[in-house]
């Protein structure tokens, strides 16, 4: 029995030895440090980052060249951590600790590579600068579908937590089977009020606020379609609409793959409460006018209008200006007229309404996607040669206004060659999150932003992966309208899928 | 010894009559019976042989599609996905080894050898339980059963929806009961376990519990106590079988419905020996089989939309679709068909390899999307290999090397996705000989073929692919005008005739049509083919004429 006993024990202690020694970072022994820096994936060099985000995991662009890979990591401030493997994948608990430690400062990332001959290579340090801007909404939520193209099924909405690496589902087309899902629209990163608009056989729209959820059905006879792009007031009443009837064309050529546009498009308000759709003339004209957003003080929407055209045929001259209206919202009615903030007709001599203009300028081209700052500063939008989907389009570039001044200008510090649109802000306004092809020009990723006091963007950073090569190169879904959400979406899905599958739709009407 | 082994596996059977030599008295039909029943473990081996026999002679092309319509990583983080929804193990096994279906007779071997086991267990599990007296036909009923449960699973495989998961959560199923027998109550709790692990195999798990607790209420020997505390590990087994996805569907993001029968199981249905015909002609046309595909394609019965589809576009491919146009049973060149929410599944699947050849990448890639969104899971790998072929005829290397990674990651496309990396830069200069040339960046006012065939044209008169399809879409629908039109503007004005029998055989009939002076017929028709339609017309609508445009034209609504 001792003896059985004494072999466990051996055996015990060996299996720990070895793992002791085969976990331990394999450290490089001291080598002068190279003039380039690392071609690492994804590039996170110079990026800044919010203390909370989860580990900024890397691995070399070339990963092929390499056994593995040493990065030692110092704060500016205070702190240090290592990790050695095939790709920088750092300790959660160990990298926030850091991170927080230096918010405001900076992180100094040592790489260096072990070559397949075995040779150690050292990289030129690098820096990621750690915001004193928090980012304190809980993740991210988003569509996840095939990119560019029309998809009758399997779509899902998700949410990822940005502290860690896990993503949830919110609701999968599997929960609600054969209905397509829209966009979610929370208000203001609260999920406890979101718009889900389904298509299919049972098609509605699921609004959920403080009473609980509604399904209606938001198609009347005197409006042109169902409740498409939404957009909540802040005080959770009243959410703004446009109705889009969205057909889609081919291109010929092998550079660009679809044009999705709109056949008809009108704008209304709906209120909630009474389930009634609050319309006026001025926003259900011929024009096209789409994508409404509410402004953070909640008496103006600004939105997208567009003269209307023979259409697909006309599709390069439709070009989308950026507009807004009044809104009162203890009556629930619009004002009596439009203002435009950027005419797309008009060219740099005769811009905005007097408003100055720098870099260059958005007129003559197609305005969407308008999405105000939380904290009524900035004013942020996808600005294209023309039409209304950003996403479809190589050339889209996201622009921003600052509402006190008027001063607009192409953020050139986060757009790239590909499209770069889909954007929406944190709770604090302190960051934004946008949609990005410039990985592969095909499938949509998410980059993370923050402005500045003086207004500036640091440059973008990728969603953090555990793996991020193998994962956004095995990736086979855009990840499609993102936004934040300050607290985990807690959405039922037996009662959401209860809800559609039956039918039942509450009619609205007319206010 | 063989008492020792039988009382350590059968712990319920304590009375085997075989073992103990319980004489029965049988009639002669049912001792015929009895003496089957003992040959169960030969009859399955047979018919494990036949079958993979059946499925490999006549049954193979199944295999291909099942194996396309997923696309199984050999990477973590792919695996740790199967984890996300109920029945991970049946799924992780079910979807590696589907992969090998790729390699020809191993979908045959794999899946005859997986329903002989789960047969066998079945029929083992069975038996122990009902082999006793006073049930002592139990080895005849085991068999029976074993027999009607065959019936229904190979019938299951033969739908185009089978998966193997499917096969394996059963199998799964019964493996969880065979470990949980003699744990008494414990057993119950292997329930939730199988549920996780095999997801509806934690039916069949209770199943067969049920089974087991019927017999021993049923004998007499047992102990009251015994008959009792059988049936309460009975009652508490079936309800945590219905309990358990109730209480993790929400976490799995399923509908109850759903989650109790996770992964689903395909409804039996008799062998599809139609749509095994129009995969074997879609297969053989994607592994460059032409001839083969040739074959099956003529010698379907019924040909189809699917068949002909590829019949005229292996045909086209070889240059030769006017020469072959009218001698296949159905005349549907694929011209006709549009991708949108009404388009039929099978149409979807085909359609890009039409906009492939034509050279049209746009649309070949709309349509490749579209099959991959339509498969299982969303991923289809030989549309992953169609998408990257295209980024690569399409000089998107970026999106390419993308695909060619992911397929690397698989086994049995691998090595060509290595290869292809490798040699991306010699691929891109031989994408440039293709009939794929830069076309003007404009939107496509129809989605019809022709207005596709005519943008291909315009930008590459040589794609003669594109034109055949333009003349003999034309010609199909007997739009003389415009196949002269189009014949005009692709052929004689570039100084191209295309002096093909069909073509001669249709300007004919628009010479005629037209009264066209003598001058206008000797310089589009040749005089071989003026003098064979003056023979026509001298016996108009004969059968002798049958493959001429002629008599299509003359014949045909």
């Amino acid at each position: 029995m001792t003896k059985y006993i004494r072999h466990i024990y051996r055996s015990m202690l060996l299996l720990v030895t070895v793992l002791v020694v085969g976990c331990a970072p394999e450290r490089p022994s001291k080598i002068e440090a190279g003039k380039d820096y690392p071609k690492i994936f994804p590039d996170y060099i110079g990026v800044t980052i919010p203390a909370e985000i989860a580990p900024m995991n890397f691995g070399m662009a070339d990963d092929d060249a390499i056994e593995g890979m040493y990065v030692h990591i110092t704060g500016s401030k205070s702190g240090e951590m290592e990790t050695y493997g095939q790709w920088a994948d750092f300790d959660e608990q160990k990298w926030h600790t850091l991170a927080s430690a230096n918010r405001g400062g900076c992180l100094t990332f040592d790489v260096y590579c072990k070559l397949n001959d075995g040779q150690w290579t050292r990289y030129k340090p690098f820096e990621m600068y750690v915001s004193e801007y928090p980012l304190d909404d809980y993740g991210v939520t988003y569509r996840k579908i095939a990119p560019g193209f029309e998809t009758f099924s399997k779509i899902g909405i998700y949410q990822r937590c940005l502290s860690n690496f896990k993503e949830e589902p919110i609701l999968e087309e599997t929960a609600v089977n054969g209905q397509c899902l829209n966009c979610h629209y929370a208000n203001r990163t609260n999920p406890e009020q979101y718009v889900i608009h389904v298509r299919g056989k049972n098609g509605g729209t699921l609004v959920k606020n403080a009473d609980g959820i509604d399904y209606l059905n938001t198609k009347t006879d005197q409006t042109v379609g169902s409740c498409t792009y939404g957009y909540w007031h802040p005080e959770g009443r009243y959410c703004a609409f446009s109705l889009n009837r969205i057909y889609q064309c081919f291109y010929v050529g092998p550079d660009k793959l679809t044009e999705p546009f709109d056949a008809v498009s009108d704008i209304v308000v709906l209120d909630t409460q009474t389930h009634q759709l609050i319309t006026t003339p001025l926003l259900s004209t011929d024009d096209y006018e789409t994508t409404p957003a509410f402004s953070a003080d909640g008496n103006r929407i600004y939105f997208c209008r567009a003269p209307k055209r023979n259409m697909p045929a006309e599709y390069q001259s439709v070009k989308y200006s950026l507009c807004s209206i009044d809104f009162d919202a203890e009556n629930g009615i619009f004002g009596e007229k439009i203002d435009t903030l950027i005419n797309a007709d008009c060219y740099p001599d005769e811009l905005v309404e007097g408003a100055p203009h720098s870099q260059s300028s958005p007129a003559g081209k197609s305005v969407s996607i308008a999405r105000p700052s939380y904290d009524g500063r900035y004013l942020m939008y996808c600005l294209t040669d023309f039409g209304t989907t950003p996403v479809a389009r190589q050339g889209s570039d996201l622009w921003l206004m600052d509402l006190s001044t008027g001063e607009t200008r192409r953020i050139d510090e986060v757009n790239s060659n590909a499209s770069d649109a889909y954007h929406n802000w944190s709770s604090n306004s302190r960051w934004f999150v946008f949609g990005s092809k410039r990985i592969d020009n095909m499938y949509s990723n998410l980059y993370f932003s923050s402005i500045g006091d003086d207004g500036h963007a640091t440059k973008p950073f990728l969603l953090p992966q555990r793996d991020p090569k193998k994962y956004y190169m095995s990736a086979l879904h855009s990840f499609n309208a993102p936004d934040f959400t300050a607290v985990k979406v807690d959405l039922d899905p037996v009662e959401t899928r209860r809800l559609v599958m039956s039918g039942n739709t509450t009619p609205v009407t007319i206010k | 010894m063989m008492m020792k082994y039988r009382n350590k596996i059968l712990p319920i059977t304590h009375q085997n009559p075989a073992a103990t030599g319980a004489s029965v008295t049988m009639s002669a039909g049912r001792q015929n019976l009895f003496a089957a029943a003992k040959l169960m473990p030969v009859v399955i081996v047979l018919f494990g042989l036949g079958l993979a026999l059946y499925y490999q002679l006549t049954y193979k092309y199944h295999f291909f599609w099942q194996e396309q319509n997923q696309l199984f990583l050999l990477d973590w983080e792919y695996i740790s996905h199967y984890y996300d929804k109920p029945a991970w193990l049946a799924c992780l096994v079910g979807d590696y080894l589907t992969q090998f279906y790729y390699y020809l007779y191993a979908g045959s071997v794999i899946l005859s050898i997986l329903v002989s086991i789960t047969l066998w267990l079945m029929y083992r599990s069975i038996y122990d339980v009902v082999g006793t007296p006073p049930l002592s036909s139990g080895q005849v009923l085991a068999m029976l059963i074993t027999i009607a449960a065959g019936i229904w699973l190979v019938g299951c495989t033969f739908s185009m929806f089978f998966r193997l998961a499917s096969l394996l959560c059963i199998t799964g199923g019964i493996v969880t009961y065979r470990l949980s027998r003699s744990l008494r109550f414990g057993s119950v709790l292997m329930v939730p376990l199988a549920y996780w692990l095999f997801g509806l195999g934690a039916l069949v798990t209770v199943a067969l519990l049920l089974i087991n607790c019927l017999s021993v209420v049923w004998r007499d020997c047992e102990p009251p106590a015994q008959k009792l505390s059988t049936l309460i590990a009975a009652g508490i087994g079936i309800a945590l079988a219905f309990l358990t996805p109730l209480l993790l569907a929400p976490s799995y993001s399923l509908p109850y419905g759903q989650a109790l029968i996770y992964p689903g199981m395909a409804r039996p249905v008799l062998p599809e020996h139609d749509f095994e015909t129009n995969l074997g002609v879609e297969n053989e046309y994607y592994f460059g089989n032409y001839d083969t595909a040739l074959k099956i394609a003529r010698d379907k019965s019924a040909p189809d939309a699917v068949s002909a589809f590829y019949y005229y576009l292996i045909n086209a491919r070889r240059d030769s679709l006017p020469d072959h146009l009218l001698d296949y049973g159905r005349r549907d060149i694929g011209t006709l068909h549009t991708i949108d929410d009404t388009t039929p599944r099978p149409v979807i699947n085909m359609m890009h390899d039409l906009y492939f050849a034509l050279g049209d990448m746009t649309y070949a890639e709309r349509a490749a999307m579209m099959r991959n969104v339509f498969s299982d899971n969303n991923r289809n790998v030989r549309m992953i290999k169609r998408l990257a072929e295209i980024n690569l005829q399409s000089g998107d290397t970026l999106a390419a090397k993308k695909y060619l990674r992911i397929l690397g990651k698989t086994l049995a496309y691998r090595q060509w996705a290595t290869m292809t990396l490798e040699s991306l830069s010699a691929l891109g200069d031989e994408a440039s000989h293709s009939q794929s040339v830069v076309i003007p960046d404009n939107i496509r006012l129809g989605d019809n073929c022709r207005t596709i065939l005519v943008e291909l044209l315009e930008s590459n008169p040589d794609n003669t692919i594109a034109l055949d399809y333009l003349l003999c879409t034309d010609l199909l629908l007997k739009e003389m005008d415009t196949f002269k039109a189009d014949y005009d503007r692709y052929c004689m004005n570039r100084g191209r005739p295309r002096l093909r029998r069909l073509y001669q055989e249709a300007l004919c009939i628009y010479m005629a049509g037209t009264d066209a002076p003598y001058e206008q017929w000797q310089r589009y028709v040749l005089p071989e083919s003026m003098e064979r339609f003056k023979s026509y017309n001298q016996h108009r609508r004969s059968s002798a004429f049958w493959d001429t445009y002629w008599y299509y034209f003359d014949t045909t609504k």
